[in-house]
Order: structure tokens, then C-alpha cells, then sequence
């Protein structure tokens, strides 16, 4: 049988095996930050890496390995959870009305909390998302996010200010819940 | 709450999802099969000893080949390292870390069944996959062992020999 492009250009088993091993945890870190939970996370870093297969990535092509997989997660993530929602986007009005009230989170606790943030953070530009996860979840200085964006120290500075500001005012406006779609 | 009310720096680091190591390997390793299973099965079943190299067939003497003797100490080494947790990927792996460089994963695999014929190391089957040869699991010897140590012994001198040369 003729191989598919894919096969042709795609990386061998040892290829994949080293990559993975070398960079698994990176990439979960990156797509659970955005899911949140582990289905979903697991969905996302197994598509993020068939699809490094079949373009036959090399670490050698992209100057932080690390911190290229893990945004590479989690924009993955970012659009498996948007397909997904856009595929049942028909919440109930309690589910509105839970996320609406405050003080119905400070019952609902930590998870709520956690739901309500994630859903802010999906709602916030890409990029300023991942300056944010960057900043806050792999530790990455300022200089470090330029570096990997192509950016100015500065101007990566104004964007993670930027980011929680909007991110601020997204928790605690009203969901609006077509934003994204 | 209004936004100038809200710590968000204290809400990331509180409510952030984050994973453990333990959960980025836990579901590393389930990734992994299903990955294994969607792209590699073809090539697994290409590079089994009984079709990639007929002439170890089971009874049969293992012919003399010529083997890099660092090449064989450092797939021992490996082996020994991974504490009977070694399947011939993994252990490909942890050759390649210990060698600081690429090495031929056919090549590995071939030294391994060699090894194994010659009692230097065990194998045990999968027990999920008990036919599939590349996930069996390796475990050094005894035998293995005295012939790891003698071979690290037998490196150190020649490693003194020469620093007296100098």
C-alpha cells in the first residue's frame, strides 16, 4: 500500500518515543491548565501529538522545545474545548444563573471558582492567555516569554497586565456565553 | 465583588488547574498506548526479531558478530538501571542517555535477544500483550551483573593505564 503524506514526512516510533518522553509533562501541564480535567487533557496531548507526528516535528526547529510544546497544548486544548462547546452550547438557565451570582460560587466553593476562571481565561485573546499560563504556570520571566513570542520585554510586560485586568473584569461580568463562538 | 476588589494574582495561583508529575505521568503512559496503537502498530510488527533477523531463530547458536564492547556494556548498564521496568523502547532510551548520543534501536534490540540467549539478561512477556516480543520486559542476571562489574573493572584500568601513559 502507498504511504500517505503523512507516513512519508511523519516521525518513526524512536523519534516519537525520545519527544515524548523528553517532553510529555510539559505538554500535559499545558493542556490541563486550559481543561482543567484529565479526559479532556489526555484528548488534547494525544491529538497535539499525532499531529507533531505527522508534520514530523523536530525540537531542533524552535529555540524552547519546552516552552513551544507547552503552548502548543494548550491552544490545543483551547480549540478542542471551543469545538466542543460550540457542538452543546444549550446551558440551562440554573447553569447561567450559577455562574452569574457570586455569592452562589462562594457556595459551590473552590470548583466553582476554578470553573468560573477557566471559563475566563477562555475567553481572553489567545496570546494574552498564553502569556498568562506562561507566567503563572511554567514560571517564565518577562525576558523568557519574548524570547519564545518574538516580542519585546516591554510590550510582554504590558500584555500579562493586560491579560489580568481583562481577566478580572471577565470574572466578574456576566457570562456571555456567545462570545466565543 | 468589583474587579479592584479581586487579588487575581492570589485566584491564579489558588484556582489554576495545575498537574501533579505523578498525574502528567499516569496519564503520559495511557497517551502513550493509545498513540502507539494508532500510528506505530505497523512499524512494531515490521521490526520483530523473528521477521527483521531470521538467522536467531530459537535452537540455532547465535552466530559471531563483531559488537562495540561500550555499545554492549552500556545496554547491561541499562538494563540493570531500569530494574526489571525496562521494555527494549525504554531501554533504547536509557542507552542513548547513558551514550549521550543516537544509537541504532534495531541494533539494541538485536544485542538484547542475544543477550538474553546468552543468560546476560531474563525477559518476561506483557501480560496484557504476552505475544508482542518489543513489550516484553528485561531484568539483568546474575551472571549479567558479574559481567557488567568485570567489564567496568576492565574499563577503569584500561582508563588508568592510559592516565599513566600520560
Amino acid at each position: 500500500m502507498k504511504p500517505t503524506v503523512a507516513q512519508q514526512i511523519g516521525m518513526k516510533q524512536q523519534q516519537f518515543e525520545r519527544l515524548f518522553a523528553r517532553y510529555q509533562r510539559v505538554v500535559y501541564c499545558g493542556v490541563y491548565s486550559v481543561t482543567g480535567n484529565t479526559p479532556d487533557a489526555e484528548d488534547a496531548m494525544q491529538s497535539l501529538f499525532l499531529k507533531l507526528i505527522d508534520q514530523g516535528f523536530s525540537e531542533d526547529s524552535v529555540r524552547d522545545p519546552a516552552g513551544y510544546l507547552f503552548r502548543a497544548g494548550a491552544n490545543e486544548a483551547r480549540q478542542m474545548h471551543r469545538a466542543q462547546e460550540r457542538r452543546s452550547r444549550n446551558h440551562t438557565d440554573d447553569e447561567v444563573g450559577l455562574l452569574r451570582d457570586p455569592a452562589t460560587d462562594r457556595n459551590r466553593g473552590a470548583e466553582a471558582m476554578r470553573e468560573r476562571l477557566l471559563e475566563a481565561m477562555d475567553r481572553l485573546d489567545p496570546e494574552q492567555a498564553d502569556i498568562l499560563l506562561l507566567s503563572v504556570e511554567r514560571g517564565y520571566s518577562d525576558a523568557e516569554i519574548a524570547d519564545l513570542l518574538g516580542k519585546t520585554r516591554g510590550a510582554v510586560a504590558m500584555a500579562l497586565h493586560r491579560a489580568k485586568e481583562r481577566l478580572k473584569g471577565l470574572m466578574c461580568d456576566e457570562p456571555k456565553w456567545g462570545e466565543n463562538q | 465583588m468589583k474587579p479592584n476588589d479581586m487579588d487575581i494574582d492570589e485566584i491564579l495561583k489558588r484556582y489554576l488547574p495545575r498537574a501533579t508529575p505523578e498525574e502528567a505521568d499516569a496519564a503520559g503512559e495511557r497517551v502513550l498506548k493509545r498513540i502507539r496503537a494508532l500510528r506505530f502498530s505497523h512499524e512494531r510488527s515490521e521490526c520483530k526479531p523473528d521477521r527483521a533477523q531470521p538467522s536467531i531463530n530459537a535452537g540455532e547458536e547465535p552466530k559471531a558478530i563483531w559488537l562495540p564492547a561500550r555499545m554492549n556494556m552500556t545496554i547491561l548498564a541499562a538494563v540493570d538501571e531500569l530494574q526489571g521496568r525496562g521494555d527494549p523502547m525504554r531501554i533504547i532510551l536509557k542507552v542513548e542517555e547513558l551514550m549521550e548520543e543516537m544509537v541504532s534501536g534495531s541494533a539494541v534490540f538485536l544485542i538484547l535477544l542475544m543477550m538474553e540467549r546468552m543468560e546476560l539478561v531474563t525477559s518476561s512477556p506483557d501480560p496484557s500483550e504476552p505475544g508482542e516480543l518489543d513489550k516484553r520486559t528485561f531484568q539483568i542476571t546474575a551472571s549479567g551483573r558479574e559481567t557488567l562489574a568485570a567489564a567496568r573493572a576492565a574499563a577503569a584500568r584500561r582508563a588508568g593505564l592510559l592516565e599513566d601513559f600520560a
